[in-house]
This record gives C-alpha cells, sequence and structure tokens, in this order.
C-alpha cells in the first residue's frame, strides 16, 4: 500500500462515505418504504461504486454529498425500472427520483438539515423496531445508519460473517412483513421504544471507543457520529428525556478524552498518563450540560451513573485528585441498576485506586470466576497491574500473557506486550 | 523525448459492493492520490476505470460477428487504464509499480505507445 494520501483529499471528504450512506438509505427509505430497505442499501453502494471509478480521474464533485445522493437516486431509479415498478402509485417517488426538471429536489432537501435528520430518527426507529432481535436491531443501525460493513459488525459482536448476514437479511424481511410506517413512534409509545434506540447508540459509541479488530485503537468518526445522532434526538420534541440527556452526557465525556487515549504512533495512552490539556474541553462543556438535562428525571439510569464516573474523571483537574471514593460508590450504585461482571471489574479497579491494590484484589476475587469475563482481556490486564503493585510479578507475568492472547485491538495488544517486557526477568 | 505508456489494469479485483463505506473510500481515495501525483510530476495524459458493458466486432464468413461481454476470460477483464508519459519504459515501468489497483488483487501491463 502507498502512503494514506489524507494530504490529497479534502478534510471535508474524511467520512464523507460513511456518513452519506446513512443519510443517503434513510432519505431513500422515507421514499421506497421501510419494506425496501434492501433496495435502498443497493442503490447507495452503487453509487459509491460510481464515484469510487470516477472522481479519481475526473475531480472531486463540488458537491459530494449532492452527487452521491443524485447518482444513489438514479440507482434507485435504474433498479424499480426493471422490476417495472414504476406504476401509479410510485408516481410520487419517480417524481422525486427523477427530479422536477427545473432543479434538482435532493439539492433542495440537502439544505433542509431538519428533513434529513428526521429521516435519520425514523429509520433509528425502526431499525429498533421491538418486533426485531436485539442483536438485530443493533446490526442493522450500524449497517444502514452508520455505515458498517458486514466484517465490522461481525467484528464488533464477535460473530461470523455468513451468521451477521443473515440475521440483516432476516431483520430486512421481518420490516417488510410489519409494513412499518416511515416515522416516530406515537408518544403513547415513547418510552418503551426509546431505551432501544438509547442502547443501540451507546453501542455505536462504544465500538468506536473500543474498537474491534484492526490496527486502530478508537475510531473517533463512529463516536462523534452517535453523538450527532444522540444530538438530534434530545433536539427533538419528544425525546427531549433526562435518559437521553444522560447518554449524550456520557458519550461527550468520553469523547472528550479520545485524543489524549492515544499516542502519535497509535499507541494506548492510560488515564493516569494523559495530557489533560489535549482533553476536548468543549466536548467536556457539552457533557455537563447534558448532565444537568438529565438530572430533571427522578429515575437514575445506568447512563445517569456511567456519565456521573466520566464527569469525575473529567473534571479532576490530575489523575492524583480524582475523587475515587466518590467512583466507588457511583459504581456501587451502578451495581444495583445494572449488575455485570464488567461493571464489577470497574468497580475493582476504583476500590484499588480508593482503599489500595488489596482491596481491589479481594473486590475482583469476587467476580474473575464469572464466565463473562472468561476471556475479556481487561480482566487480566487490570489482575496484572494490582499484582505488581502488590510485588507479585510472577503471577503478573502470567496474566498478561493471557490478556496479550485475548486482547482485541493491535494497539492494546502493544501495551500489554510493553508492560510484558518491562516484567522481563533480569 | 517523452513517450507515451499506457498501463492497464486488469483482474478480478475484491468485490467493492460488498465493501463497507469506509473502506470503498479509503480505495478511492489511493486512486485519487495516484492520479494527483501523476498529474502534478506532469505525466498524466489520461485514463478511466472501465465498467463492465462490452461487445466485441469480429469479421466473419457473412459479414460481422457480434460477441456480447463478458467473455469467458473475465478474470482477466480490463478494468482501468493510464495513459502516461515517461522518459523511458523502464520510468514508466517504475511508476506503474505503485499503481494502487496492485494493492486489491489486480494486474499491471505496461505498454509502450509506437513512436513515429
Amino acid at each position: 500500500m502507498s502512503a494514506p494520501p489524507t494530504s490529497a483529499v479534502n478534510a471535508t471528504l474524511t467520512s464523507l462515505f460513511r456518513r452519506q450512506a446513512g443519510q443517503i438509505t434513510a432519505t431513500l427509505a422515507r421514499f421506497l418504504g421501510p419494506g425496501r430497505l434492501d433496495l435502498a442499501e443497493a442503490a447507495v453502494q452503487d453509487a459509491l461504486v460510481a464515484a469510487m471509478s470516477t472522481w479519481p480521474y475526473q475531480g472531486i464533485p463540488d458537491n459530494p454529498a449532492g452527487w452521491l445522493m443524485r447518482a444513489a437516486r438514479n440507482k434507485a431509479l435504474d433498479h424499480l425500472r426493471k422490476e417495472s415498478l414504476i406504476g401509479a402509485r410510485e408516481a410520487e417517488l419517480a417524481h422525486f427520483l427523477e427530479g422536477d426538471g427545473g432543479g434538482h429536489p435532493v439539492e433542495a432537501a440537502l439544505a433542509f438539515d431538519e428533513e434529513l435528520t428526521d429521516d435519520r430518527l425514523k429509520l433509528l426507529f425502526i431499525c429498533c423496531h421491538p418486533e426485531l432481535p436485539r442483536e438485530a436491531q443493533v446490526a442493522l443501525a450500524l449497517k444502514t445508519l452508520f455505515g458498517f460493513g458486514v466484517k465490522e459488525i461481525a467484528a464488533a459482536f464477535l460473530a461470523q460473517e455468513t451468521a451477521v448476514a443473515q440475521r440483516l437479511v432476516r431483520a430486512k424481511k421481518r420490516i417488510a412483513e410489519l409494513a412499518l410506517a416511515y416515522e416516530l413512534p406515537a408518544p403513547a409509545e415513547l418510552p418503551a421504544r426509546l431505551d432501544a434506540v438509547l442502547d443501540a447508540l451507546y453501542l455505536v459509541f462504544s465500538e468506536g471507543y473500543h474498537t474491534h479488530g484492526g490496527d486502530q485503537l478508537v475510531r473517533k468518526d463512529i463516536c462523534l457520529e452517535a453523538i450527532r445522532a444522540g444530538a438530534a434526538l434530545v433536539a427533538h420534541r419528544g425525546f427531549d428525556l433526562p435518559r437521553a440527556h444522560a447518554l449524550m452526557a456520557l458519550m461527550c465525556l468520553h469523547a472528550a478524552r479520545l485524543d489524549a487515549r492515544a499516542d502519535d504512533a497509535g499507541d494506548l495512552i492510560l488515564l493516569k498518563d494523559q495530557d489533560r490539556s489535549r482533553w476536548d474541553q468543549a466536548l467536556i462543556g457539552q457533557g455537563i450540560r447534558h448532565l444537568g438535562a438529565a438530572a430533571a428525571g427522578e429515575v437514575l439510569s445506568a447512563f445517569h451513573l456511567h456519565a456521573g464516573i466520566a464527569a469525575c474523571h473529567t473534571l479532576s483537574a490530575s489523575y492524583a485528585a480524582t475523587d475515587w471514593a466518590r467512583i466507588v460508590t457511583l459504581y456501587d450504585d451502578l451495581m444495583a441498576v445494572q449488575p455485570s461482571p464488567v461493571v464489577a471489574l470497574n468497580r475493582a479497579a476504583a476500590v484499588a485506586m480508593a482503599d489500595g491494590p488489596r482491596a481491589g484484589l479481594a473486590a475482583l476475587a469476587r467476580v474473575a470466576q464469572s464466565p463473562e469475563l472468561a476471556d475479556y482481556h481487561l480482566r487480566y490486564a487490570v489482575e496484572a497491574e494490582l499484582r505488581v503493585q502488590v510485588g507479585e510479578p510472577a503471577a503478573a507475568r502470567k496474566l498478561y500473557q493471557k490478556a496479550l492472547a485475548a486482547s482485541p485491538n493491535e494497539p492494546e495488544r502493544r501495551f500489554i506486550a510493553r508492560k510484558l517486557a518491562a516484567l522481563a526477568p533480569s | 523525448m517523452a513517450n507515451q505508456y499506457m498501463l492497464m489494469m486488469r483482474g478480478s479485483p475484491e468485490e467493492f459492493s460488498s465493501m463497507a463505506p469506509a473502506e470503498k473510500q479509503r480505495i478511492m481515495e489511493t486512486y485519487y492520490a495516484y492520479v494527483r501525483r501523476l498529474k502534478d510530476e506532469g505525466r498524466f495524459v489520461g485514463g478511466s476505470a472501465l465498467s463492465d458493458k462490452s461487445k466485441r466486432l469480429a469479421a466473419g464468413e457473412k459479414g460481422l460477428k457480434v460477441i456480447d461481454g463478458p467473455y469467458p476470460e473475465a478474470k482477466e477483464a480490463l478494468n482501468g487504464y493510464f495513459l502516461i508519459t515517461a522518459a523511458s519504459f523502464d520510468e514508466a515501468f517504475e511508476v506503474a509499480k505503485s499503481c494502487p489497483c496492485l494493492a486489491h488483487g489486480e494486474t499491471v501491463e505496461v505498454l509502450e505507445l509506437s513512436q513515429h
């Protein structure tokens, strides 16, 4: 491979394909109906391939987003013509797809951000429909709205590509069977429907934050896309709810630290070693504002507690000054709302900071045998670090070796390998 | 005196349509950068990706014979070309070595155009 040609390409084009794929799929789905998600997706893929084979030679168009939208519209029209589906009922669709001769309705539509945002929100709710299995909801949202490939989704879920592909096909078929309208849920359905969407956004964000597979530690563009979708959600009347704000707070506060989390070589930098001046103050401010809005509710969701923990870290002047006792309390609350081995593991790490490594190891001993943590690299890495602190390097070495074997991405493997090298018997 | 050379990209590349959008963009950018480089060096004459729409004409005993593509030897299909200038065949060959198509399973054939 030649060197990445980042300098050759306008910075605004970064993640253009990923973002536009979701946007155009959502807009086409409005006209084609949710039952034809497959057609919308195929048209978008065709448009991107058309861009691949013309832009390098003819130059990148002045309005690349509009170009892609127009190309996808034409591809969708081609598909429909082949299916002979253009009848009277499709008049409106054809009108949109063909343009009205004068202006380009697609470009006119592009001017109305709000309408586009609405399209994406509606598709997000369709992807997260309660009739679909949960793992299918997230997979479908990742694929249609966030520009993930089947391979990436399979890596995120530790699943086979063929299984993910089948899951997506079945989900799209089910959506067609349900004959869903392309609209947001009715107010009465909102609370139940909102939770699935928030969970999906959180998983999208997490996939950006802890990237599975590949050589990247984080994929900030994915985190920012999840935040953008969340911002559209809370800006919408009816979704301006405390737990939606809590999720936004959590995502903003975590994203604020992303740039400081890896060095120039893409290697992991631990919280305690991070240059806090590199934390994004705008995102921190946004996160704190959302945390304020989240406090309006009576229910303390897991998102509230996660956001509270993130706020403790981001508002602390230094690692040493961190209020670990408060973080342990928040983890205790979180264990009550969302008991899970991973939460317990994080709690144990906080206990070690608040009360010393032996207290941390004791807390860890209570969760270490959980089957969910059986092959979780951070479980080994946390214990290894504590074993080093209590003067048991041989035990630490064994644990780091297990962590190395289970680690999902290259930068984390390099990080653990360095830890191991530092422990090498002299 | 610079000669002109044809770089022909052949093969059965990975299936672009099933790639994630970001992956498509990354590949598109490698071609974009290559074309930019050829232009910056003043050696770009022309080039294009080629679609698979093709027909072949041949003179038969009863007149022209038309064969519709794609052909049985599709794995050697011509997917695109560059027309460049270079001082020598060796220089053109060096330029061809960084053709982005090589990164995803295609071959590049370098041909020198006849000079008069």
